[in-house]
């Protein structure tokens, strides 16, 4: 739990410190037209990334200190062993490799080979079927998004 | 007057299939474990730009009420939750299956939900417009402070002890991510890190289609399929005494669940606990619930419909959603270029009484869809996400894909996917970070405005901010402890829904 609560914490207070760097930059190269204002460019920015990087000392302090009677932190290290399953790592990744594809060779072949994996990757094991749902998806998302809503996708940096 | 014409406008044959659709995914969503409404009106958000505006805010609004009809089938028929504001329903839902009388469970659940929907829809007839009118005396110090009482009681209703700081954290990086872009007051670009995809800020679709949608997928790539109740539902109709009895406690259900909805934070699986709660303390026999008592369903289900629809009051009246599924409806109202709020009483009065009467329509289809097709429902919930996965990934790359044609949106809602699927594994709330993203910008123009006006002081001289201010501190206190009758696990899930 602790372990958990200090990584949580870390990523906070990184996503403050992040900020803050944005905040500050914004801040010293403000414009001179902005000095008059109220709120100078950057301080608003400054203040929720303080207020993110205490929320995250407090966050671990607060762990590691005194643990409040109905906390229910998540116990990655006893109920969730890993922090990402394979399957689940394998599931973002095609459809990580999904949206780089399209990129490169428009829409319709990767999203062929990407319910081919997809439905195979989520459990559809007999190939026919795979083949068959497939078919039908593809089918129903050219017919709705391309044909009737009339969406252009790329077409790929390789086939212009 | 405005609500005949709403009505009228409502029966034409596209609003009332946009209602109908609304209806039909709601309860869809609702059966199906793990789908929310959140998710599946982030997923659909991007669709409906395709479409006519009062036809996808009746459709968007008929998913997020519908849901909370659903959701109860699950809960009764296999004792599995289809929503977290259905928990409640499971406790006496479940054995009135066992006993036989699952017909009776499923008919007090859609009738409760049908009085309270109505009662909700009655409510924000009522209220809306006046509220509306109210404000108009809000300057940019009142706005301020409203949104922050709203951003504080969401945190607020978020747990207690470790969990409202998760919350505050949620809230904290919504409202972070929201300043990527450019500044609003200055136009200088900000928080880009050199990426110049990220110049153009942040887009609230791909945010939340990869916190909702994506991320949900993930988290139930591994879920398997549902045994349902292969018996008989039984009769349907209670005998007098038994409908008397769940007629009533829908009616108690409906009046906690209607104040309770136009708070910020009291999402419908809080006040379904409050319900069951209530009808427990003041049963003549609590010993017994839990064993398959009728009130113990209809009291939770009428709440968690009359918070549903009652949120739709701060919402219209002053743009300020109260759970993660009414901040994506404002984003729909802001991607039609609709500021909620008086003006859009009085600038797009057809538009708005159409989505008002159309909620009326929209609870009899929920009614008729739900009492004489629930065993088409309970079938439709077997169906195991290894056939809905994909689907649901195909349109959420088109979702992000779409708003701008970009490729960057798509990449930013992978993840954002990946973000929501960490967040639901430790349990950090999903509501407090979409708000926080939706309702940072107008925090920062009316705080920067307010400045500009008279100083910090002004926030805290002017009677209706300082008011609010006070209600902020207030109703942290009320809610922790009110939240200690909810399972805190209850509030995180429902948070990220």
């Amino acid at each position: 739990m602790k372990r958990t609560a200090l990584i949580e914490g870390c990523v906070l207070f990184l996503i403050g410190v992040c900020g803050l760097y944005g905040g500050l930059t914004s801040y010293l190269n403000r414009d001179a037209r902005t000095q008059s204002s109220a709120m100078a460019p950057g301080m608003y920015v400054l203040f929720i990334s303080v207020a993110v990087m205490l929320t995250a000392l407090v966050y671990v302090f607060l762990t590691y200190n005194k643990v409040p009677r109905r906390t229910t932190s998540v116990n990655l290290d006893e109920a969730q062993a890993p922090w990402m399953s394979a399957h689940v790592i394998c599931v973002v990744s095609a459809f990580a490799i999904y949206a780089y594809l399209v990129q490169w060779i428009g829409y319709v072949v990767p999203t062929i080979i990407f319910f081919l994996v997809e439905f195979r990757l989520l459990g559809v094991k007999s190939w026919k079927r795979n083949i068959v749902l497939t078919a039908i998806v593809v089918a129903v998302f050219y017919v709705v998004f391309i044909k009737y809503c009339e969406m252009i996708f790329p077409r790929g940096v390789l086939l212009e | 007057m405005d609500l005949m014409a709403g009505l009228l406008n409502v029966l034409t044959p596209a609003n009332l299939l946009y209602c109908f659709l609304g209806a039909v995914f709601g309860t869809l969503v609702g059966v199906l474990p793990g789908l929310g409404p959140a998710s599946t009106l982030a997923i659909l958000l991007p669709l409906t730009m395709y479409l006519d505006k009062t036809g996808s805010i009746i459709m968007l609004a008929g998913i997020y009420y519908g849901a909370q009809y659903g959701g109860s089938t699950t809960s009764i028929l296999v004792n599995i939750p289809g929503e977290v504001s259905s928990v409640p329903t499971c406790f006496d839902g479940y054995p009135m299956t066992r006993d036989g009388r699952a017909g009776q469970a499923l008919w007090i659940a859609a009738v409760g939900s049908f009085v309270a929907g109505t009662g909700g829809a009655i409510a924000v007839t009522a209220i809306g417009p006046g509220l509306a009118k109210y404000a108009l005396r809000f300057g940019p110090p009142e706005y301020c402070a409203l949104l922050f009482f709203s951003l504080t009681a969401v945190v607020g209703l978020s747990g207690s002890g470790l969990a409202a700081l998760r919350g505050l954290a949620a809230g904290l990086i919504g409202i972070l991510l929201s300043c990527v872009g450019v500044d609003p007051l200055t136009g200088t670009p900000r928080l880009y890190f050199g990426f110049t995809g990220l110049m153009r800020g942040l887009e609230i679709i791909p945010v939340t289609v990869g916190l909702f949608g994506v991320g949900e997928i993930l988290s139930n790539a591994e879920a398997g399929t549902l045994k349902i109740y292969e018996g008989k539902l039984g009769k349907m109709i209670p005998k007098w005494d038994e409908m008397k009895k769940g007629l009533l406690a829908s009616l108690r259900g409906t009046a906690v669940g209607l104040p309770l909805g136009m708070l910020p934070g009291f999402v419908p699986a809080v006040s379904s606990f409050i319900a069951y709660d209530l009808e427990k303390r003041i049963s003549k026999y609590p010993e017994k619930f839990g064993t398959g008592v009728i009130e113990g369903v209809g009291g939770p289900e009428a709440a968690n419909n009359a918070t549903a629809q009652t949120g739709f009051i701060p919402l219209m009246a002053f743009g300020i959603p109260t759970s993660a599924s009414t901040a994506i409806i404002l984003a729909a109202l802001m991607i039609y270029g609709l500021q909620p709020g008086p003006v859009l009483f009085e600038s797009n009065r057809v538009f708005i009484w159409t989505v008002i009467a159309s909620m009326y329509i929209g609870n009899i289809m929920l009614l008729v869809l739900n009492l004489p097709l629930v065993g088409v429902w309970a079938k439709i919930s077997q169906i195991p996400y290894k056939y809905l996965g994909p689907i649901i990934l195909g349109v959420c790359l088109i979702g992000a894909y779409s708003p701008r044609n970009s490729m960057f949106d798509v990449w930013v809602a992978i993840i954002f996917g990946v973000a929501g699927y960490f967040m639901k594994r430790v349990k950090w709330p999903m509501g407090p970070l979409i708000l926080g993203f939706l309702l940072g910008p107008m925090l920062e123009i009316s705080l920067h405005q307010s400045l500009n006006m008279g100083g910090p002081m002004i926030l805290f001289t002017r009677p209706i901010s300082a008011a609010l201010f006070l209600s902020a501190i207030a109703v942290v206190f009320v809610s922790i402890r009110y939240l200690s009758r909810v399972p805190e696990t209850v509030v995180e899930d429902e948070s990220g829904k």
